[in-house]
């Protein structure tokens, strides 16, 4: 069965996910409609938007025409009953269950029959959201990760009861939008945060237990394993409170195994608001420039 | 130590170990202009004059410069190999061994002269990198780690000197992100192809974790864990199920079944 791929897509936060996942939705040639609450922050999306279209320009990736029919496909809008012209919609809102059930029960009541209803979470489960609606076949997870208008991957998350035909369809709207999309199955962290737990965790034992510090740590990793970054000046990147929620919030949906248990360190940088580079300070120090 | 100067035992190492680490020691010692003998065959090193400086001899030669044992599979293998270079080698010959999946505190303890020996971290994959791992025990002389640091950069490689620890820092994490990975392919949370494509493109490893696994070989990650198990306990290092399989299939990608080491 030939899958068409949607025209309309509806967005729901307008944060730097959704401007994000807007700007690649309207660059593959989707109309976009833009929802958020605040005027503010759409106004902020739409901004967002602009520049980085216009550093694509510098960069000679766009042209000035093109740019103004990506900004044209982007609709702001501010009214939640818009959205009902969305054969498809990407839920990017704040990262919690009772914010996103109630956001999925009222796209339910809205949205056509037929459309797609998507979220972009990347720690809650697909199942449980779905559970809300009354087409839990017709709900999924489409994974970007920050940011998204650079980052090639989605994970397409299936659901319990995510019908075949619905995956298909999320997996045809990635690749049109230039991304590659892998199908992963509704469990804690999804691939990608999971698989990656122990490159922190293991780390922070590792300095836990006095074997070597932060500073050699990460120059082993480097030199000796081959990887770009150390898992310190990861996290310090990352932020050391999102690389904790991630870690805890996997934790907890497993039933506390053992191989994801956070470390102290963690907790007490994010009690004392050190959490990388964002704060000037984490595991290592980031001197304000004046 | 420099290896083309100097009269101190021509330049000699001596290699023994598990097979893949054997070789992959062997040619990089030899790559830096140093004479190889192990007692062990070495198949598939076809490069010409480096290949010229590895010689394979009956017996422990006496005339080495330094000993190098690279087990991390059998670990009576390791205390057989280092009785064996502690007796048969004068005192004065440092001796190198990996220190991954037995702290090597405790191998000191498996022999009389035990000021000459340090750790150091050995794992397929990774001696083409620029930094070795090295630990010592409270025995370690003082003599024996001037040496083995000179031996290794005249490998051109960095050091790092951490504490004795089994699965030292970087066996550690590597291994536990192929274990991770192996629990999800287990769970079906994606096919192994697609977890080292997510992984690939959602973080910035050199490789997707499961290709890293067949890169150090799955015998040697499932060392690891099991050593880290028996270290500290708990279920924290419980290796996949599906680990211990791929130790006789050799990995997912279009391998021979039933040769593991």
């Amino acid at each position: 069965m030939a899958i068409e791929s949607p025209e309309t897509v509806g967005i729901v936060g307008a944060g730097t996910m959704g401007a994000g996942i807007a700007q690649v939705a309207a660059l593959s040639g989707c109309e976009v409609l833009l929802h958020d609450l605040s005027a503010s922050i759409l106004a902020g999306a739409m901004d967002r938007i602009n520049r980085e279209l216009e550093a694509a320009i510098q960069k000679g990736r766009l042209d000035r025409m093109s740019k103004r029919e990506v900004i044209a496909r982007i609709h702001p809008r501010p009214d939640f009953h818009d959205l009902a012209q969305g054969a498809l919609i990407i839920e990017a809102a704040l990262e919690d269950l009772q914010v996103k059930r109630e956001i999925f029960s009222r796209l339910d009541a809205t949205c056509r029959q037929e459309a797609i209803l998507a979220t972009n979470t990347s720690s809650l489960s697909i199942t449980t959201i779905a559970s809300i609606t009354k087409r839990p076949d017709r709900v999924v997870g489409m994974h970007f990760f920050n940011p998204a208008p650079s980052m090639k991957l989605v994970e397409v998350v299936r659901g319990r009861d995510t019908s075949e035909t619905t995956v298909q369809a999320v997996v045809e709207l990635a690749k049109r939008f230039g991304k590659t999309p892998v199908v992963v199955k509704d469990s804690p962290g999804f691939v990608v945060n999971r698989v990656a737990r122990p490159f922190y965790g293991e780390a922070l034992r590792i300095l836990g237990e006095g074997i070597a510090t932060v500073e050699e740590i990460d120059r082993i990793v480097k030199k000796e394993g081959g990887f770009i970054m150390g898992p310190f000046e990861l996290m310090d990147l990352i932020g050391i409170d999102i690389n904790y929620q991630v870690t805890k919030s996997i934790y907890e949906q497993s039933f506390f195994e053992p191989r994801y248990r956070p470390h102290p360190i963690q907790k007490q940088m994010v009690d004392a608001g050190m959490l990388g580079r964002k704060t000037g300070r984490g595991f290592y120090n980031y001197p304000k420039e004046n | 130590m420099k290896a083309r100067s100097g009269s101190v035992g021509a330049q000699k190492v001596f290699v023994v170990g598990d097979n893949a680490l054997v070789a992959e020691f062997s040619l990089l010692c030899a790559s830096k202009g140093y004479f190889v003998q192990t007692t062990q065959k070495i198949l598939g090193l076809l490069l010409g004059e480096t290949q010229k400086r590895i010689q394979k001899v009956q017996t422990i030669p006496q005339d080495v410069a330094l000993a190098v044992e690279v087990t991390n599979l059998h670990l009576q293998n390791k205390k057989k190999n280092l009785k064996s270079l502690d007796q048969e080698l004068p005192p004065s010959v440092p001796i190198l061994s990996a220190s991954v999946t037995s702290m090597i505190t405790e191998q000191a303890g498996w022999i009389k002269h035990r000021d000459r020996l340090m750790g150091f971290c050995a794992l397929p994959g990774l001696f083409d990198h620029v930094l070795f791992e090295v630990a010592t025990s409270v025995y370690t002389s003082n003599d024996t780690i001037s040496r083995i640091k000179e031996f290794l950069w005249s490998l051109d490689r960095e050091i790092s000197v951490v504490q004795d620890r089994v699965g030292m820092v970087l066996p550690r994490i590597a291994c536990m992100l192929v274990n991770e990975a192996a629990f999800a392919v287990m769970e079906n949370v994606a096919q192994p192809e697609e977890i080292d494509l997510a992984m690939e493109l959602g973080t910035n490893y050199p490789q997707g974790p499961l290709k890293m696994g067949q890169r150090i070989g799955f015998d040697q990650v499932l060392a690891v864990l099991d050593a880290l198990c028996r270290d500290l306990g708990g279920d924290r290092y419980r290796a996949a199920p599906l680990l211990r399989q791929l130790c006789w299939t050799r990995g997912f990608w279009g391998s021979e079944p039933g040769s593991g080491n």
